[in-house]
């Protein structure tokens, strides 16, 4: 079998010792600025643009997808520990993973995000090797209806499936949406919600937003609590997860991975989706969904398993069509480019070394962080036995310069400010910023969406239910809808 | 790493260094580090240019030209922040035509071109090419044309955005064939390219490197190229003019600009400079390599092409309902 | 925020509900949001303006709140809510205020010590001298990582040269 001389290829080429080196250095640098929430692509891309120039684009590559995966190990570390989500799939993470450092256990949430996390890698892997043309080609049955409906079954997991009632998620969902809406109307060019303000025209800065709506409301509401969160540092034995936690993480693992594997072959959107619906179907399949929002393990491994394996299917668009899905995946489309090698659906035949030599080295890159990732969750966890009154001054410096650093924009500061206040209000109203946040990254994907599939129709709505997949896809979102609705109605009276 | 490459590139540029030349003014710029915006984000393709000629300038100068990303609005953004910083020379810019001449037309800006910024050359060009699914039936921009003019409108087109070359070049095929096809914008040109192949849309007109490998897969056919001559990345395909249809010259070029009222003696420095690093077979490899027809202009050329471009942008801009007055 | 048992609560009570205050905010926000986009083009269904989807979305927020101010006035769940933290509140949104005002015309070093300084007001438990050394640690702490280590644009000190 071909697979078999491809992979063995690869690692002739992942093995040699400057490729494993600059592996090394892109998980490394990827887990420090997955921690770091905002920092990140950025300063990496400022940092590693240079050096792109002068490496040979297999290892510029495999250090380069390092860091891409590598950041999504680390992205949990600070939701969990702090409530600081960089990304929406982190703010899933932060559903039942903060409950669980708040009970004491962020040494087993940490310990379960890093397995979570390599094995979702390894069945996206597994994926990408074996299926990699078939999942392009899926992903090609997919135009403008099915993101819609695909968005539409995203949303309503969201606003259904995390805590609180059904008509607060939605309305979370609504808003997340109307705050999407806010800059340049890409099918117009109209201003909307700008204001006269042009940092307004492309919209407000997802990191900003997160990090007022969960980090900065989070530090109001703790900051008169002077001790620190934890009191000690956890022995060994307690952040291995025991046999219960095993027992409800790893089928959960297994259906996240699965989840996050399909939704990855998805150019742009597959990620953030991913997390939610992930987390949409344990609660699904839980015996007591109640325990979701509470510290939930499954919370926790499901929807990391998802967004890893993800991470790894995301490259099949990223060098078969080159769509990348964020500035991580944009600069390897630019590094390849410097050196002459066009994206494009005959990428993996023209540069066998190049595919192949990458899929081994996501191998060798996945144990490497699972080397690095599981002696660190002790430093981690000893943030937490830092006073609050100390700690929290430090988190709010770490917010506002990895904000600033994004765009170097001064006014995404008083972003955070202000959705600080909101988040605030917010959480004393009892509603959730996690639906809000997938709703603000959707809405703008979504609208578009609707309107080309609308201008493709000539404005005739059945397009969408003439289409097997999307009509497939908005009945599981209305069979979700009138179920919790029905449900919520029969606990009400 | 980063020592290793700064090492590299001291050893790279010790030999050049002293060979700066003093024919300078007497005007001593730079004597401190230069700030090179771009309206775009790191790794897009102004940036990479942008980067390309700051590590150029540098080795020519022995000052830091040191990016730095504004990306936003289009290339707005950048565009604004060299037009609002002193006009001392210590901060330039590279831009597309959009915020230097199309998107001025299109909305209220805070900056005005004419005053606010210098044009000092370009650095490379691209033409546009218009390319169609390979499934639809036509060989030939005359076919696709006929096809059009008999059933006006039923055809979509993508673009990367509204108000892009991309966008732009494609009203005006319409205007000069004087026919109708509908506009469904895109984000980025991958995802333009994606919708034109599973036939969303039937055809765009769009950057080389981006339909090139499609086209080479026989899933796009390339027809027509938006540039006055023919460009060398896309040798083989002909122009508009040299297939009867007038009007249609779309370049999607990337310039260095600096503030408005910078001195002459500054200008003249940093030119001499550019126009050497630009003759570099070097740089003009690395241009090509992005996509870019490497070319030398002049200052006084660079602004009366752009003054020549201007009508003929406001002209589509027009036919598209898109100005703004 | 827990009802008396037995008693129907008083009106008053019901109205200073999370649900019904949360659900009357999200309807007036709705309503605005049409408001707000009625000043742009509407379009058709085949060409939709920019108009039209926030049309959708403002009705649909409206819509939900009004139900959940209905509901939640009904009757409401009863569930722990925080108290509202007024000293918290300001001293952290003004730091973050300082930090914004400052690192443009002062640099980052003094915009962390701002934030810092005022921000720690907010627990009420921190004394003036190691609120001091605080934020003089954090300020070389964050000129380290990110000035020297990550060579983010951030000089320590602006306006000196």
């Amino acid at each position: 079998m071909d697979l078999v001389s491809n992979l063995a290829l690869g690692f002739q080429t992942a093995l040699s010792p400057m490729a494993l080196a600059f592996c090394l250095l892109g998980v490394t640098l990827g887990t420090l600025i997955g921690v770091l929430p905002g920092i990140g692509a950025m300063a990496a891309i400022a940092m590693l643009l240079p050096i792109t120039y002068h490496v040979p684009p297999t290892e510029a590559l495999i250090m380069l997808a390092g860091i891409y995966y590598g950041a999504q190990y680390g992205g949990s570390t600070a939701s969990i520990l702090l409530r600081l989500p960089g990304t929406p799939q982190a703010a899933v993470v932060t559903l039942d993973g903060y409950p669980m450092a708040q009970q004491g256990r962020a040494g087993v949430a940490l310990f379960i995000t890093t397995i979570a996390s390599f094995f979702g890698s390894v069945v996206g892997v597994v994926l990408l090797a074996g299926f990699a043309p078939l999942l392009a080609r899926g992903a090609m049955a997919f135009q403008a209806p099915e993101y819609f409906a695909l968005m539409v079954l995203g949303l309503m997991a969201a606003a259904l499936l995390t805590q609180g009632s059904a008509l607060r998620g939605l309305i979370m969902v609504a808003l997340g949406l109307s705050l999407g809406t806010v800059g340049t109307d890409l099918q117009t060019g109209t201003f909307r919600f700008v204001f006269g303000m042009p940092e307004l025209a492309d919209g407000i800065g997802l990191v900003a937003m997160a990090m007022g709506l969960f980090g900065v409301s989070e530090v109001i509401a703790n900051a008169a609590r002077g001790g620190a969160p934890v009191a000690r540092t956890p022995r060994w034995r307690e952040m291995i997860p025991t046999r219960a936690d095993w027992r409800a993480a790893l089928p959960a693992m297994g259906r996240g991975a699965g989840v996050g594997a399909g939704f990855g072959a998805l150019p742009g959107t597959g990620s953030s989706i991913a997390a939610f619906v992930s987390y949409a179907v344990e609660k699904r399949v839980a015996r007591d969904p109640s325990r979701f929002g509470r510290g939930a393990i499954q919370g926790v491994s499901a929807p990391e398993a998802a967004n890893n394996a993800a991470a790894q299917t995301a490259f099949i668009p990223t060098l078969t069509l080159g769509i990348p899905g964020d500035a991580v995946l944009a600069l390897m489309l630019g590094a390849l480019i410097i050196h002459g090698i066009i994206p494009g659906p005959g990428l993996i035949e023209a540069q066998p070394a190049l595919f192949w030599g990458l899929v081994a080295s996501f191998v060798l890159g996945n144990l490497m962080l699972l080397v690095l990732n599981l002696p660190l969750i002790g430093v981690w966890i000893s943030i937490l036995r830092v006073p609050y009154r100390l700690l929290y001054p430090a988190i709010l410096v770490f917010i506002c310069i990895g904000v600033f650093s994004i765009r170097n924009s001064v006014f995404d500061i008083w972003v955070v400010l202000i959705f600080g206040a909101v988040g605030y209000g917010m959480r004393l109203l009892r509603f959730e910023p996690a639906p809000l946040l997938l709703g603000f990254i959707l809405g703008p994907l979504a609208e578009q969406y609707l309107r080309r599939a609308m201008t493709v129709s000539r404005g005739d709505p059945m397009i969408f239910l003439e289409r097997p997949i999307s009509a497939g896809l908005l009945a599981v979102a209305a069979l979700l809808l009138v179920w919790t609705l029905a449900s919520a109605w029969r606990r009400a009276r | 790493m980063n020592k290793f490459v700064a090492l590299a590139a001291v050893a790279a540029l010790a030999p050049t260094a002293a060979l700066v030349p003093a024919t300078a003014q007497a005007e001593d710029w730079p004597t401190r580090s230069v700030t090179v915006v771009v309206g775009f984000g790191a790794g897009s393709t102004p940036d990479l240019l942008a980067r390309a000629v700051a590590e150029g300038l540098q080795e020519r100068f022995g000052q830091p030209f040191v990016v730095d990303n504004r990306p936003g609005a289009g290339g707005n953004i950048g565009l604004d922040a060299v037009a609002q910083a002193d006009p001392d020379g210590y901060t330039l810019g590279v831009t597309i035509p959009g915020p230097l001449i199309v998107n001025p037309m299109r909305m209220d800006l805070m900056y005005d071109p004419a005053t606010d910024i210098r044009p000092v050359t370009m650095l490379g060009t691209q033409p546009s090419v218009l390319a169609v699914n390979a499934d639809l039936e036509v060989e030939t921009l005359e076919e696709l044309l006929d096809l059009l003019r008999a059933d006006p409108g039923a055809y979509n087109y993508a673009s990367i955005g509204v108000g892009s070359i991309s966008q732009l070049a494609m009203e005006m095929v319409a205007l000069a064939s004087g026919t109708e096809v509908e506009h469904i914008p895109y984000t980025s040109s991958p995802e333009a390219v994606q919708a034109v192949i599973g036939n969303e849309a039937q055809m765009a007109t769009m950057p080389p490197l981006a339909v090139l490998s499609h086209a080479e897969a026989g899933t796009l056919r390339l027809l027509a190229q938006t540039s006055a001559e023919r460009m060398d990345i896309v040798a083989d395909v002909p122009t508009f003019a040299e297939l009867g249809v007038d009007g249609v010259q779309a370049e999607a070029w990337n310039a260095l600009v600096t503030t408005g009222g910078v001195s002459d003696a500054v200008i003249d420095t940093l030119y001499g400079a550019l126009a050497e690093l630009l003759a570099d077979p070097d740089m003009q490899a690395r241009i090509s390599a992005l996509g870019f027809q490497p070319v030398q202009m002049t200052p006084a050329e660079f602004e009366a092409r752009i003054a020549e471009e201007t009508p003929r942008w406001r002209a589509v801009l027009q036919a598209a309902d898109l100005l703004n007055e | 925020m827990s009802d008396a048992p037995g008693r129907a609560p008083s009106l008053r009570r019901r109205l200073a509900r999370p649900g019904v205050i949360g659900g009357v905010l999200a309807l007036a926000l709705g309503l605005w949001v049409m408001a707000e986009a009625a000043g742009y083009a509407m379009g058709s269904a085949r060409r939709m303006g920019p108009g039209y989807f926030p049309t959708l979305l403002g009705g649909w927020m409206a819509a939900m709140g009004a139900a959940l101010a209905g509901l939640s006035l009904w009757r409401e769940a009863p569930a722990d809510t925080d108290r509202a933290d007024p000293r918290a509140l300001l001293a952290v949104l003004s730091g973050i205020a300082a930090f914004a005002l400052l690192l443009p015309r002062a640099g980052l070093v003094p915009a962390v010590a701002g934030l810092v300084v005022i921000a720690a007001q907010g627990s009420g438990l921190m004394r003036p001298g190691a609120t001091l050394v605080l934020a003089g640690v954090l300020a070389i702490l964050s000129w380290g990582i990110f000035r020297l280590g990550l060579g983010l644009p951030l000089p320590a000190f602006t306006g000196l040269g």
